[in-house]
C-alpha cells in the first residue's frame, strides 16, 4: 500500500497534471517526481511503470492505427463527439472528483507519464485531455479503493455521488446504495486479507447490484462517450475479475524486461486483436458479446449510473485494455489502456512484498523513460522474440505450472497468482466456467424465486454452522476414534469459507477449491455443498415439488418397474426415489422419464434431507447444469459430449483412440453409461459420490475428465485387445485399475495421497478402491478447458449440422425412392398394358395394312372388272345400237314396207288365189281321172273274174300302164 | 476369415422396454438368469459361439435399450446387423402392438436382406399371458419371419431362437451367393427383354 506521505507528497502534482492536462511543461516535473517516488514507495512504481509500459503498447498500437485508413477514421469519428460532450460535464466531474480524492491519491501522478505520453503522440486527435480525466477518475477510484479505510472512502463515495447527481437525474437511488454497499464489503475485505478481497467485493458487486454487469460490454458496440467506456471496464471487471489474459502477461514481461517492453505490448496488444478475430479462441470475449446482446437494453437506460460503479471494481480490470485495443478504437483503446492500468495496482501493491526479488529490474526499467522507449523502439518491434506464441502457449504453460505448484502455495507469488487465476477462471478453468453459468442462470431468475434462493441459501448456511457447532466435540476428545482423527483433518475453515460465501471461492481460489473438492467433501456436509454450489435450494422449488407430488403420470408405471428391477437404494429409499424421478419427470414434461436417471436421483437423495431438496437439486443438476440436454428426446447433449470425449481421448492419447477406432470400437459402445449416470452405471457408490463432488463445482463437463482419465489409466490393457476383447474390458474390468492392491497403481498412490481423504475408501469390503487416486488422476491427468470444449463443440455443431442434413437428406430421399418406386411399379404396369396395346394395335395395324392391300388389289380387280363390264357394256350399247339405225328409219319406210307388204300381201293372195284354182281345176282333173279311173277299174274287174291269174297280171299290167 | 471361426454373425436384439431383452441374451450367453437386471443404458454387447452344422459361428450379439429415447444410439446398430430379433413380452400386450414399429425402424436403418425373427418372451408366465401364439404367429406369418415362444426364466426356446436366427442368415447366405450369380442373369435377360421389347414398338412404329 502506498503510504501516505507518498501520497501527499505527489498530491499537488497530481492535482496540477489533471487540471492542467495539456501542460505539457508539467510532465516533466511528474516525471522526475515520479523517479523520486520510486524511492519512497518502489510498489507503487513497479505497478505504474507496468501501466505505463502497457499504455505505452497501446498507444503504439494506435499508431499503427493511425497508419491504417480505416482505423483513423474510426477513431477521429469516435472522437469528435466526444470532445464536444466531454468538456463541460465529464472533465469537470472527473476534475470534481479529483479534487475530493487528490490528497490520497497516489497513483494517479505515476499514471500520468504514459497517459501523457499517449497524449503527446496523439496530440492532433486531441484526445488526450479526455484519457488523461478519464484515467484520472480511475486512478482516483482504484486508489480509494487501495488506500483508504472504509469510512474515509464511504464519505469520498457519497461525495461523489452528489456529484453525480448533479450531472444526472436518472440516477437510482437504490442502485447507488447497493453500490455503496458493495463498496463497504469491498473496503472490509480489503482490510482484511488483501487478494480475496477484490475479489470478494466483486462478487459482492455482483450478488447486490446484478444490474451493474449489466452495463458492462456496450462500449463495444455503442459510440464509446467516457461514461459508457468506464461502465465497460467495470463490469469487465467483474465478470471477468479472473481472468487478465495477457495484460498481465505483458505486465510481468516488463518486469522482466524493461527494453523489450516497449515492443512488447503493442505486438500483444495487436496479436490479441488477431484473436479477438477468432472468437472462438476467447471466451472472455463471446461472453462480453453476449452479455452485451441480452443486457444492451439495460444500459441503455441507465449508462450514467455505471460511471459511479466503477470506483469499486477498476482493479481488476487487466482484460480490458487488450479487449478495446482489439477493437482498433484508437481513442477508447488509449483510454482503456490508460484506466485499465489503474486497476491492477491494488494487487500488485500487495503482490509487491513476495515479488520483491523481481523489483530491482523494474527500477532500471523505470530509468529509461517509457515514452521514449516506445518512440524510438518501435523499429525493433519485430525483430522481438515473439511474445504473441509466448502468449499463446502462455495460458496452458500457467495453468500447468500453477497445478503442479498447487501444493506449494507459498510460491505462487501473489503477483503471478492473481494473474493466473484471473486469467484461469476466465478462460481455462471449468469452476469459474461452471459459477460464471450459474451466477447467469440465477441472472435470468425473477425477483422471487432469487428470494427464495436466497432464503434457500442461508437454510443451508444455518444448517451447516449448527452442523460445525457441534464439532468442536471430536477436537477436544483425545483418544479419538479413526473416524474422528479423518474429522480432524478436515480443513473446516476452508469449508467453512466455502459454505459461506461459495461464489468468492469459486472466482478467487478456484485452485484451492478443486483441490479440496479433489480429496472428498466431507460427507456429513455433502448434501449442504452440493446444493450451495448448485444454487438449488429454495422454497419455490420445494413448493412445487409438494405441488406435483399428487400428479399422475404417465411414467409412473415405468418408473416403479425400472426401480423394482434395480437396486438403487435400500428398500426404505425406494419410494422417495421413485417420488423424486416422478416428480421430476412431471415437472419437466419434455425430458420426462429416461432410464438412467435413477443412477443420478439415488446419490442426490443418500446426502439430502429430503426428498424436496434431492428434486431441487436433481433439477438444478438438469437445467442449470445442462444434465437436460443429455436425457432430452434425441440426447443432443449426450452425442455432444460423445464427440467431445472422442477429440479429448484422441488429444491425451492418439494411439488409443486409433487402435479403438481400428477396432470397431465407438464411444456409443460404451461412454454412452458413463455420462448418462455420472458412471454410477458400472462403478461403485464410492466413486460416483466423488464424481458427483467435482460435478458439483465444476459442471458434467468434468466427466469428460474421468472418462479420459480412466481410458489412458487403462491404455496399455486396451491395446493388446480385440474388438470383443475390448468391449467386455470396458464394460467390467475398467476400474480394477483403481483396487487397492493393484500393483499398476499401488506405489504412487501413497505417495501422491493427501492426507485426511474423507470418504469411505477403507470401508470394510472386499473389494476396495483407490478412490482418491482415482479422483486426483483425473484430474490432474486430463486436461479439459471450457475454450477445448467449447472448439469442440463448434466442431460437433459443423458436423452434427452436416450430418443432420444428410440425414435429411438420406430421409426425403428414402421417401422420394419409395414414392418414386411405388411410381416406377405402376409406370411399369402402366408400361406393359401399353406395351401389349401397343403390340395388339402394331398388330392391328399391319392386318390392317394388309386388308388395305387387299383392298386395294382387290379395288383394281374392281376397277378392272369395272372397266371391262363396262367395255362389255360399251360394245353391248355399241351392238345393241348397231340395228338401231334401221329401227330409227322405220317411220318413214313403214308406210312404204306396209304398202309393200300389202302390195305383195295382195300379190301373195292373188299368187294364192289363182294357185287355189289351179288346185281346184286340179282336183276337178282328178275327178275325171278317177272317175274314168272307175271305169276302167270295173271293164277290168269283169275281165279278171274270169282268171285271177290273170287279175294280178292284170294290175300290174294295170300299173304298168297306168305309169 | 479368421481361423477361430467360419461365420461371424452380427445379431440385434429390439423390443420395448422391459420385456427381457438383456435377460434372453444373458441366459443365451451365460445360461443365467437374474430378475432384477438393469434397465440397458444405450448398448450392452456379448459373444457366443455355437456349432451349426458342423460349422463355427461365432454370434456377436448386440443387446439395446428398448426405451424410445435411445434410439437415437440405437438406430446406428441397426446397418451392420445379420439378424435382428424382435422380442415382445407375452404378458404385456403393448410391446406386441410395438412389434409393428419395431419393423418400421429395421425397413429405415437396416439393409433390406436384413433377416427377421420374432420373439414372445416370458412364456412361462401363463396365467398373465394377454397375447396368443396363434396371433402373434399370424403377424409373423404376414411379415415372412418365424416365430418363437422364448422363456428366459425357464430357457425355454432361447438356444432355439438365437440357433434359428443363425440357420437362417447361414442358408441366406448361401442363398446370397448363388443368387448373385442368377441374379446377375435374370438381369441380364431383363435388359434383353427390354431390348425386345423397345425394338417390337421400334418394329411397330415404322
Amino acid at each position: 500500500m502506498p503510504s501516505n506521505e507518498s501520497i501527499e507528497e505527489h498530491t499537488d502534482e497530481d492535482t496540477s497534471g489533471i487540471e492542467e492536462p495539456d501542460e505539457l511543461t508539467n510532465r516533466s516535473s511528474l516525471k522526475e517526481r515520479d523517479t523520486e517516488s520510486v524511492a519512497s514507495n518502489q510498489n507503487d512504481d513497479d505497478t505504474t511503470n507496468g501501466r505505463a509500459d502497457v499504455i505505452d503498447g497501446a498507444t503504439t498500437k494506435v499508431q499503427k492505427a493511425t497508419v491504417s485508413g480505416t482505423d483513423t477514421s474510426i477513431l477521429l469519428e469516435r472522437e469528435n463527439p466526444q470532445l464536444e460532450i466531454l468538456p463541460s460535464e465529464s472533465i469537470d466531474n472527473s476534475r470534481s472528483e479529483h479534487e475530493i480524492a487528490g490528497s490520497d491519491n497516489s497513483t494517479t501522478q505515476h499514471v500520468h507519464p504514459g497517459v501523457e505520453l499517449n497524449k503527446n503522440q496523439l496530440d492532433s486527435t486531441g484526445g488526450g485531455e479526455e484519457t488523461l480525466t478519464n484515467v484520472s477518475k480511475e486512478d482516483k477510484v482504484g486508489s480509494l479503493i487501495g488506500t483508504k479505510d472504509a469510512s474515509f472512502t464511504k464519505q469520498k463515495v457519497e461525495e461523489q455521488k452528489q456529484e453525480t447527481k448533479k450531472f444526472d437525474s436518472e440516477i437510482d437511488l437504490n442502485q447507488q446504495l447497493d453500490f455503496l454497499n458493495d463498496m463497504k464489503g469491498g473496503m472490509r475485505n480489503l482490510n482484511e486479507s488483501d487478494i480475496e478481497n477484490d475479489h470478494e467485493a466483486f462478487v459482492d458487486d455482483e450478488k447486490l447490484s446484478p444490474n451493474t454487469q449489466v452495463g458492462v460490454d456496450t462500449s463495444v458496440n455503442s459510440p464509446l462517450d467516457n461514461k459508457e467506456t468506464t461502465e465497460y471496464v467495470s463490469d469487465e471487471e467483474k465478470l471477468l475479475s479472473s481472468k487478465p489474459p495477457n495484460h498481465e502477461t505483458g505486465a510481468i514481461v516488463t518486469e522482466q524486461n524493461d527494453i523489450s517492453v516497449g515492443d512488447e505490448s503493442p505486438l500483444k496488444s495487436l496479436s490479441q486483436g488477431d484473436n479477438q478475430n477468432d472468437t472462438a479462441g476467447r471466451p472472455d470475449t463471446d461472453i462480453s458479446l453476449d452479455r452485451t446482446a441480452k443486457e444492451h437494453d439495460a444500459v441503455e437506460e441507465e449508462p450514467i449510473n455505471a460511471q459511479k460503479f466503477p470506483s469499486g471494481n477498476i482493479r481488476k480490470l487487466p482484460p480490458i485494455p487488450i479487449q478495446i485495443s482489439n477493437e482498433k478504437d484508437e481513442n477508447s483503446s488509449q483510454k482503456e489502456a490508460s484506466t485499465s492500468t489503474s486497476p491492477p495496482l491494488p494487487p500488485r501493491q500487495n503482490v509487491a512484498i513476495p515479488t520483491s526479488p523481481r523489483l530491482p529490474p523494474r527500477g532500471n526499467s523505470r530509468e529509461q523513460p517509457p515514452k521514449e522507449k516506445s518512440r524510438e523502439q518501435p523499429p525493433t518491434k519485430n525483430a522481438v522474440p515473439p511474445p504473441l506464441e509466448e502468449e499463446m502457449k502462455s495460458e496452458k504453460f500457467r495453468k500447468n505450472l500453477e497445478e503442479t505448484k498447487k501444493n506449494s502455495h507459498k510460491y505462487i507469488p501473489l503477483t503471478s497468482s492473481k494473474a493466473v487465476q484471473l486469467d484461469s477462471t476466465a478462460e481455462i478453468n471449468l469452476i469459474a466456467s461452471r459459477y460464471r453459468k450459474t451466477s447467469h442462470h440465477l441472472n435470468k431468475e425473477g425477483e422471487e424465486t432469487r428470494e427464495s434462493l436466497q432464503e434457500g441459501q442461508s437454510f443451508l448456511k444455518s444448517t451447516y454452522t449448527s452442523f460445525l457447532e457441534n464439532l468442536p466435540e471430536y477436537n477436544e476428545v483425545d483418544n479419538v476414534s479413526e473416524g474422528d482423527r479423518e474429522m480432524f483433518k478436515i480443513d473446516w475453515s476452508f469449508w467453512t469459507q466455502v459454505v459461506n460465501d461459495f461464489a468468492t471461492v469459486a472466482s478467487n481460489e478456484p485452485e484451492k477449491l478443486e483441490a479440496h473438492v479433489t480429496n472428498g467433501i466431507p460427507p456429513q456436509i455433502r448434501g449442504i455443498l452440493w446444493q450451495l454450489m448448485a444454487n438449488s435450494k429454495s422454497r419455490e422449488m420445494e413448493d412445487i415439488y409438494e405441488t406435483l407430488l399428487d400428479t399422475e403420470c404417465l411414467h409412473d408405471a415405468t418408473i416403479r418397474r425400472d426401480l423394482r428391477r434395480t437396486k438403487f437404494v435400500g428398500e426404505d429409499k425406494m419410494e422417495s426415489l421413485f417420488k423424486v424421478i416422478k416428480v421430476y419427470s412431471v415437472y419437466d414434461p419434455d425430458v420426462g422419464y429416461t432410464q438412467g436417471m435413477a443412477f443420478i436421483a439415488a446419490p442426490l437423495l443418500m446426502n439430502c434431507e429430503n426428498e424436496a431438496e434431492s428434486f431441487g437439486l436433481m433439477v438444478g443438476l438438469m437445467k442449470n447444469y445442462g444434465l437436460r440436454e443429455l436425457f432430452l428426446p434425441g440426447m443432443p447433449g449426450l452425442m455432444l459430449m460423445l464427440y467431445q470425449f472422442d477429440r479429448l481421448l484422441e488429444e491425451h492419447s492418439p494411439n488409443l483412440y486409433n487402435r479403438l477406432i481400428r477396432e470397431g470400437i465407438s464411444s456409443t459402445m460404451y461412454a454412452t453409461q458413463w455420462f448418462l449416470t455420472f458412471f454410477a452405471y458400472k462403478f461403485p457408490l464410492e466413486f460416483v459420490l466423488r464424481i458427483f463432488d467435482i460435478v458439483f463445482v465444476e459442471g458434467i463437463e468434468v466427466l469428460l475428465k474421468f472418462a479420459v482419465n480412466i481410458m489412458l489409466k487403462n491404455e496399455e490393457s486396451l491395446v493388446k485387445l480385440r474388438f470383443d476383447e475390448v468391449l467386455e474390458f470396458l464394460k467390467d474390468e475398467l476400474f480394477n485399475y483403481y483396487l487397492v492392491g493393484n500393483h499398476d497403481n499401488v506405489s504412487v498412490v501413497q505417495m501422491e495421497l493427501p492426507e485426511g481423504a474423507p470418504l469411505k475408501g477403507d470401508e470394510a469390503s472386499s473389494l476396495s478402491y483407490n478412490v482418491d487416486l482415482f479422483v486426483h488422476d483425473a484430474m490432474r491427468g486430463v486436461y479439459v478447458t471450457p475454450l477445448t470444449l467449447r472448439r469442440y463443440r463448434g466442431e460437433y455443431i459443423e458436423i452434427h449440422e452436416k450430418e443432420q442434413k444428410k440425414e435429411n437428406h438420406y430421409e426425403s430421399l428414402r421417401i422420394q425412392n419409395h414414392q418414386l418406386q411405388r411410381e416406377a411399379q405402376k409406370l411399369e404396369h402402366d408400361y406393359s398394358i401399353l406395351n401389349e396395346e401397343n403390340i395388339s394395335a402394331a398388330n392391328e395395324l399391319i392386318e390392317n395394312r394388309l386388308n388395305m392391300e387387299m383392298l386395294l388389289d382387290e379395288k383394281n380387280d374392281l376397277t378392272n372388272t369395272i372397266a371391262d363390264i363396262k367395255n362389255q357394256i360399251d360394245e353391248e350399247i355399241r351392238e345393241q345400237n348397231l340395228p338401231n339405225p334401221d329401227a330409227s328409219l322405220p317411220r318413214a319406210d313403214l308406210k312404204e314396207d306396209l304398202e309393200r307388204t300389202v302390195s305383195r300381201n295382195n300379190e301373195v293372195m292373188r299368187e294364192n288365189g289363182q294357185l287355189e284354182e289351179r288346185i281346184s281345176q286340179l282336183q276337178a282333173e282328178i275327178d275325171e281321172l278317177m272317175s274314168i279311173n272307175k271305169e276302167q277299174a270295173s271293164t277290168a274287174s269283169l275281165l279278171e273274174s274270169g282268171s285271177r291269174g290273170k287279175g294280178k297280171k292284170g294290175w300290174t299290167g294295170f300299173k304298168k300302164v297306168f305309169k | 476369415m479368421n481361423s477361430e471361426y467360419d461365420y461371424l454373425f452380427k445379431l440385434l436384439l429390439i423390443g420395448n422396454s422391459g420385456v427381457g431383452k438383456s435377460c434372453l441374451l444373458l441366459r443365451f450367453s451365460d445360461d443365467t438368469y437374474t430378475n432384477d437386471y438393469i434397465s440397458t443404458i444405450g448398448v450392452d454387447f456379448k459373444i457366443k459361439t455355437v456349432e451349426l452344422d458342423g460349422k463355427t459361428v461365432k454370434l456377436q450379439i448386440w443387446d439395446t435399450a428398448g426405451q424410445e429415447r435411445f434410439r437415437t444410439i440405437t438406430s446406428s446398430y441397426y446397418r451392420g446387423s445379420h439378424g435382428i430379433i424382435i422380442v415382445y413380452d407375452v404378458t404385456d400386450q403393448e410391446s406386441f402392438n410395438g412389434v409393428k414399429m419395431w419393423l418400421q425402424e429395421i425397413d429405415r436403418y437396416a439393409t433390406s436382406t436384413v433377416l427377421k425373427l420374432l420373439v414372445g418372451n416370458k412364456c412361462d408366465l401363463k396365467d398373465k399371458r394377454v397375447v396368443e401364439y396363434d396371433v402373434a404367429k399370424e403377424f409373423a406369418d404376414a411379415n415372412k419371419m418365424p416365430f418363437l415362444e422364448t422363456s428366459a426364466l425357464d430357457s425355454t426356446n432361447v438356444e432355439d431362437a438365437f440357433l434359428t436366427m443363425a440357420r437362417q442368415i447361414k442358408e441366406s447366405m448361401s442363398q446370397q451367393n448363388l443368387n448373385e450369380t442368377t441374379q446377375k442373369k435374370e438381369d441380364k435377360g431383363n435388359v434383353n427383354l427390354k431390348g425386345q421389347s423397345l425394338t417390337n414398338t421400334g418394329g411397330g412404329c415404322c
